[in-house]
């Protein structure tokens, strides 16, 4: 095992190693950054490319790809309240309030930290369970699913603050649009009005790029200005170490959002958004102080920053244990080991070490490289925020078009993209949550898909659910999470009283 | 008026006849497109772009032969452009069989129709395996026919071509099934089967190699012709020859009213590329074999899997 690894760090510290993971960094910022784009896309373009190249070699690009993109993706999150890509949603809350006050440079530099960490932190814990990643991964059947997705709904009612009725709104209108398309249980095709288009179902790039960064734009736009309000002499952007400084007086935070990302990594078909959303969402519960998120809480960054970058780890953990991947860009990146010859599948450990150890190097290298030139950059980047919304507004809505287009070729998802950025607009307006929204569309295929599943195994029982352990625990969990805010309210009441 | 209609047509007819026969004649004079309804990375895509990328050679003109990915609505989307396309051999398309001819059979609405394409050739197939999890207690086909209840099997959901082969060999061998629908792929739900989600599972011999090797799944019986697994029989073996070469063909086709001419030179640099030393050695990497067939041949198979559900209508129900 030591051998492989170490044989991999060497392949990485040849110049065409550096070179490919250099180049894979690169790309991974800029379509990590531009809402629209991101790693799916930035893999998918790269593919023809790795066709002549030496298996390690496409390996480390695409590595390279994976492990930065997460630390792009927070810098428009910060800058634009525009998540690059929608596993930096939960960043906004509390990044971009940091960006107002002037506070950019501290909000990037505590992202890039808890990227780079919390990457190296769901390594760490990927190398660990190598050895028992198969039995891992066969503990989680449907029921477990289905329980791991209530759980991500439970968690929305937490995360709706003082809008529980709103918050409640939004996530059912997510589910039903969860709905929509072909149905992959019993193969009908339900609420697509006859549009092949919808067959698919609501596609989630065209409409987290709608509802998050169209939204945003218009919003912007209408308001005018810049990004970052105050009389621009004032404005200081303030010392990047500061950020990295926060991350490690705030650690606990830190491991919490790295192992909550690595877990949720793990599970196939739920990805980095719950996974950050749910870090944030447990970090602003544990919190002596809740009120203070949303206001520019340093540590509203570092949670779901942290979070994002481990599930790298997790997800590799279902594809090392049985080709299974666990993302959407994993999917792809096994296409792309399927070209060059090599077979994902309960056998890759064996008989690729290799490979295996390359991937992880890469990952892991990747993701502190992107957190340095990010670090480095970070001063030069806020200036985007004194950049006047009417230049960047067009700028950002063309250049994410085009992303969404390039992803399928499709302009059905371009006018997907421009109708879900009125809605969000009309969310943003109206104040409902629009993360509600976005969680329960990813998880409501989830939920519906291991639902059904499990009742077919348990042969219309429905024990299956609490006969089994970790799905039991799981609902236990989910349970104390939705009633706790009541039960806190309670106890603080009881204390005011006495 | 109607001796107008019939010279109108005579006259039209005698215009297509002639542009069939220039067009023929100097085919191809421009690119043609290689539509793959699927995403990239796939078996669909990797086996499509290679034949694309040395047909080109073996065409009469040097022009390009460009693959483009067009997914959706699990090839629905593609299957339509193509059927739209000019029937003039410039749109050819993969077609995943039996995929392709479901969801007509089963009554969805599409906007094309797969009887009506004019086959061009076989690229390759994936027959598929029946296999179980390696701790159970499940040996053979008999045992599964012996098992006194209804076999469980976790597979993609209905309409999909998994599912379709499941019903189909449970209705020719005659055994009860009860599946376990709407996992994403044949991975899923193959590592469902060792989970204990299920039974058995069916999937492409090539899915299931690995899992066969590290002792996760053992094969029950093998849809190849000639099987590839130490121990495990082919379904002809088992008594059923109607039911071998059941599983995923890669077929390409080109839009309906293609020119027979022109369907024969493209079929022509199929056979061509598929044996090309290039593809071959492209096989042995990536360990994706083609099992090359001419556009008649093609035809034939065709017609041989639809006649198996025009016999067994019941392998369509849900």
């Amino acid at each position: 095992m030591f051998e492989s690894a170490f044989e991999a760090l060497a392949l990485l510290f040849t110049i065409k190693g550096s070179l490919f993971l250099g180049l894979g960094v690169g790309i991974g910022l800029v379509f990590g950054a531009i809402p629209g784009l991101g790693g799916t896309t930035a893999i998918a373009l790269l593919i023809p490319l790795t066709f002549g190249m030496e298996p390690y070699e496409a390996i480390t690009l695409i590595g390279g790809v994976m492990g930065s993109v997460a630390f792009g993706g927070s810098i428009s999150a910060i800058l634009l309240n525009t998540p690059g890509i929608a596993p930096n949603a939960a960043t906004c809350f509390d990044g971009f309030p940091l960006a107002q006050q002037g506070k950019a440079g501290m909000a990037i530099g505590a992202a890039a930290t808890a990227s780079s960490l919390g990457g190296l932190i769901g390594v760490a814990i990927l190398v660990a369970v190598i050895p028992v990643a198969k039995q891992i991964v066969l503990l989680f059947g449907p029921p477990e699913f289905f329980a791991l997705a209530i759980l991500g709904l439970g968690a929305i009612a937490l995360s709706t603050g003082g809008k529980f009725l709103r918050g409640l709104i939004a996530g059912g209108v997510g589910l039903a649009l969860a709905f929509v398309g072909f149905d992959a249980v019993n193969g009908g095709d339900r609420f697509t009005g006859g549009y092949e288009y919808l067959l698919d179902g609501i596609r989630l790039v065209p409409t987290l790029t709608g509802i998050f960064a169209i939204a945003e734009m218009i919003n912007l736009t209408i308001k005018g200005g810049t990004v970052a309000t105050g009389d621009r002499k004032d404005l200081k952007i303030s010392r990047v170490s500061d950020g990295v400084k926060a991350v490690f007086q705030n650690f606990p935070i830190l491991l919490r959002g790295s192992a909550i990302g690595a877990f949720i990594g793990a599970i196939p078909g739920v990805g980095g958004t719950v996974a950050s959303f749910l870090s944030y969402a447990s970090t602003v519960q544990a919190s002596k102080n809740p009120e203070s998120f949303g206001k520019g809480n340093i540590q509203g960054v570092i949670a779901p920053e942290s979070a994002n970058n481990a599930k790298d780890g997790g997800a590799l953990i279902p594809t090392l244990a049985f080709g299974i991947p666990g993302s959407a860009e994993m999917a792809i990146f096994l296409g792309v080991l399927i070209l060059h010859g090599l077979e994902p599948g309960p056998m890759m450990l064996i008989e690729h070490e290799g490979v295996v150890f390359s991937l992880i190097i890469a990952v892991a290298s990747a993701a502190i490289f992107a957190s340095i030139i990010g670090l480095i950059l970070a001063r030069w980047l806020s200036l985007i925020t004194l950049v006047d919304v009417h230049i960047l507004a067009p700028t950002v809505v063309s250049v994410a078009l085009v992303g969404v287009y390039a992803l399928h070729n499709s302009m059905g998802d371009v006018i997907e993209a421009v109708v879900f950025g009125v809605i969000g607009f009309l969310m943003i307006r109206y104040d409902y949550p629009r993360i509600t929204a976005v969680i329960a569309l990813v998880l409501g295929d989830l939920a519906e898909r291991s639902y059904h599943q499990s009742i077919m195994i348990g042969d219309g029982d429905h024990s299956i659910f609490y006969s089994r352990p970790i799905s039991l625990g799981l609902i236990i969990v989910t349970i104390a999470i939705i009633l706790s805010p009541s039960v806190r309210n309670y106890l603080r009441n009881r204390k005011k009283e006495v | 008026m109607n001796n107008k209609f019939l010279l109108t047509a005579a006259a039209a007819s005698f215009a297509l006849a002639g542009m069939a026969g220039s067009a023929s004649a100097g085919f191809p004079e421009k690119d043609i497109t290689f539509l793959i309804p699927f995403s990239p990375g796939g078996g669909m895509d990797s086996t499509s772009r290679q034949i694309a990328k040395t047909m080109a050679k073996y065409l009469p003109n040097k022009v390009n032969v460009v693959p483009k990915n067009v997914p959706g609505a699990g090839g629905r989307k593609g299957y339509g452009i193509l059927a739209k396309s000019k029937p003039d051999g410039y749109t050819i398309s993969v077609i995943n069989m039996p995929g392709a001819i479901i969801p007509q059979l089963t009554g969805k609405k599409v906007n094309f129709d797969v009887t009506k394409f004019v086959w061009v050739g076989r690229m390759s197939t994936s027959p598929y395996l029946l296999g179980v999890s390696g701790k159970s207690s499940i040996k053979s086909l008999k045992d599964i026919k012996n098992l006194g209840r209804a076999l469980k099997v976790p597979s993609t959901g209905f309409g999909s071509t998994a599912y379709t082969s499941v019903s189909v060999a449970k209705t020719v061998v005659g055994f009860p099934v009860k599946f376990v629908s709407g996992y994403k792929g044949s991975k899923q739900y193959i590592v469902g089967v060792v989970r204990g989600d299920g039974d058995a599972a069916m999937a492409p011999t090539q899915t299931f190699r690995k899992f066969l090797k590290s002792g996760d799944i053992r094969g029950i019986v093998t849809f190849e012709a000639k099987s590839s697994f130490k121990g495990v029989p082919t379904i002809a073996e088992a008594g059923y020859p109607e039911l071998t070469g059941l599983g995923v063909e890669r077929m390409v086709a080109a839009t309906p009213g293609t020119p027979a001419a022109i369907a024969k030179i493209l079929s022509a640099a199929i056979t061509k590329a598929a044996a090309d030393v290039d593809s071959q050695a492209w096989a042995k990497k990536t360990r994706r074999p083609f099992s090359h067939l001419t556009g008649s041949q093609t035809q034939a198979a065709v017609d041989r899997a639809l006649g198996i559900f025009k016999k067994y209508p019941a392998a369509l129900a849900k």
